[in-house]
């Protein structure tokens, strides 16, 4: 919970910092190279999250890294493509709401994919190379993750029974992810946006894991890397600093 | 839309970030996993016997009693919880028309992490069930072998020679 009212600040003030920087962006250098004729393909972008290295730095209990690319198609369709890592130690988190041997903890790690496309909502800027963006999108995401739980309690008191075990293993949680945000050009070829994401329809199956001593176990994934806590928020925001890279003017044409 | 229209956008923006960061973590699923079992007297198969004078203990193989199990009342329902950590359960049923008769189950479990926030419940699959000694017993019958959180269907059904 610290982490993310932490990581939702950070947002905050960098938020700030974005719009400012779109204020001053506006350079009549800028202006004069961002001029182009209306077309089809305008260009490729890559961005990568700021947020998630901050957090891996200030937080021994996340690391996350993601980046993304899509492509420009008449300043209105972005076909989308992101990948990323996530590394997750959700021990501290449920500690207090259910009791567990001291020596408890559950973390889960992996990659995550995202395919999708976002719709620019703001027209009138077909001459210009780029544009701010004021989108709405929808993607597809996966993630293929390993997750680790050591020490979680199966007890019974009608049985005298007062003992822990360790799991682990691997599952695949899928989702949907409906994203909106805004997008900036701050200078030629660099932008910042911020992004917020409702990922909802997560796959709630179960994988075997190995329990450790012998035996399998039915786990339900209560962490997933690129979607964070399935139980928990499903809400979740990005800041992003990108690189767009226009396609080339035909000569004579500019 | 306007550019202008942008402020609006990141209010919305921030007002969700923060909606999302206030939930709750508590444990929504039912932990509890338990086997139901009912007495009828084999005449009049259709209602329960009243079972306000049963009591039901666990046991390992030695006969040593472990804890007594809870029975509701109203509903005429013996709750068995069956053993997580071996796949035969033992009890002992005592009642002024049982006289100390052994169950057994015979399951398979399947230890289940349901998440974080509830940690782990074992549900079962009943194989095998009978009374060691067949004093009042004529028959046992296994309605339902899947033994999990949801209550409604009985599991065991034994049928007792009482009122003769």
């Amino acid at each position: 919970m610290r982490m993310r009212i932490f990581r939702y600040f950070c947002v905050l003030v960098s938020s700030l910092v974005l719009v400012n920087s779109a204020v001053n962006a506006a350079g009549t250098d800028f202006e004069t190279w961002n001029k182009t004729e209306s077309k089809k393909l305008y260009g490729f972008s890559v961005y990568a999250d700021l947020v998630g290295p901050v957090m891996t730095i200030v937080s021994d209990k996340v690391a996350d890294f993601s980046v993304g690319a899509d492509v420009d198609l008449y300043h209105a369709a972005y076909p989308t493509f992101e990948m990323g890592y996530s590394a997750y130690d959700a021990t501290e988190d449920y500690h207090y709401a259910l009791l567990q041997p001291e020596d408890y903890s559950y973390k889960c790690s992996g990659t995550y994919y995202k395919i999708g496309v976002k719709f620019n909502m703001l027209n009138g800027y077909r001459s210009k190379k780029t544009i701010p963006m004021l989108y709405l999108g929808a993607k597809f995401a996966f993630s293929p993750s390993h997750f680790e739980i050591d020490n979680v309690a199966l007890s019974n008191e009608f049985w005298n029974l007062d003992k822990s075990v360790s799991v682990d293993g691997k599952g695949v949680v899928k989702w949907a992810e409906f994203a909106f945000g805004v997008r900036y050009p701050v200078s030629k070829h660099l932008f910042l946006s911020l992004e917020g994401d409702l990922k909802e329809f997560a796959t709630k199956k179960a994988f075997d894991g190995d329990i450790k001593g012998g035996g399998k176990m039915s786990v339900h994934q209560t962490y997933s890397p690129g979607y964070g806590d399935i139980n928990g928020g499903h809400w979740s925001v990005k800041y992003t600093l990108g690189l767009f890279i226009p396609t080339k003017e035909v000569k004579g044409k500019k | 839309m306007k550019l202008k229209n942008i402020h609006i956008w990141l209010f919305f923006v921030v007002m969700l970030m923060f909606s999302s960061a206030c939930h709750t973590e508590y444990c929504r699923e039912n932990m509890y996993i338990q086997a139901v079992l009912k007495l009828y007297n084999y005449q009049s198969q259709s209602q329960p016997v009243n079972i306000s004078g049963v009591s039901v203990y666990t046991m390992d193989i030695n006969g040593n009693y472990f804890a007594k199990l809870p029975i509701d009342t109203v509903t005429s329902t013996l709750r068995l919880v069956l053993n997580p950590e071996s796949d035969t359960s033992r009890y002992r049923i005592v009642s002024n028309y049982i006289n100390n008769e052994e169950l057994v189950v015979v399951h398979k479990n399947t230890p289940e992490f349901v998440s974080a926030e509830c940690g782990c419940r074992v549900k079962s699959i009943i194989d095998t069930a009978y009374v060691a000694n067949l004093s009042f017993q004529d028959s046992i019958s296994i309605v339902n072998h899947i033994v999990d959180d949801v209550y409604e269907n009985e599991n065991i059904q034994i049928f007792l020679r009482i009122g003769e």
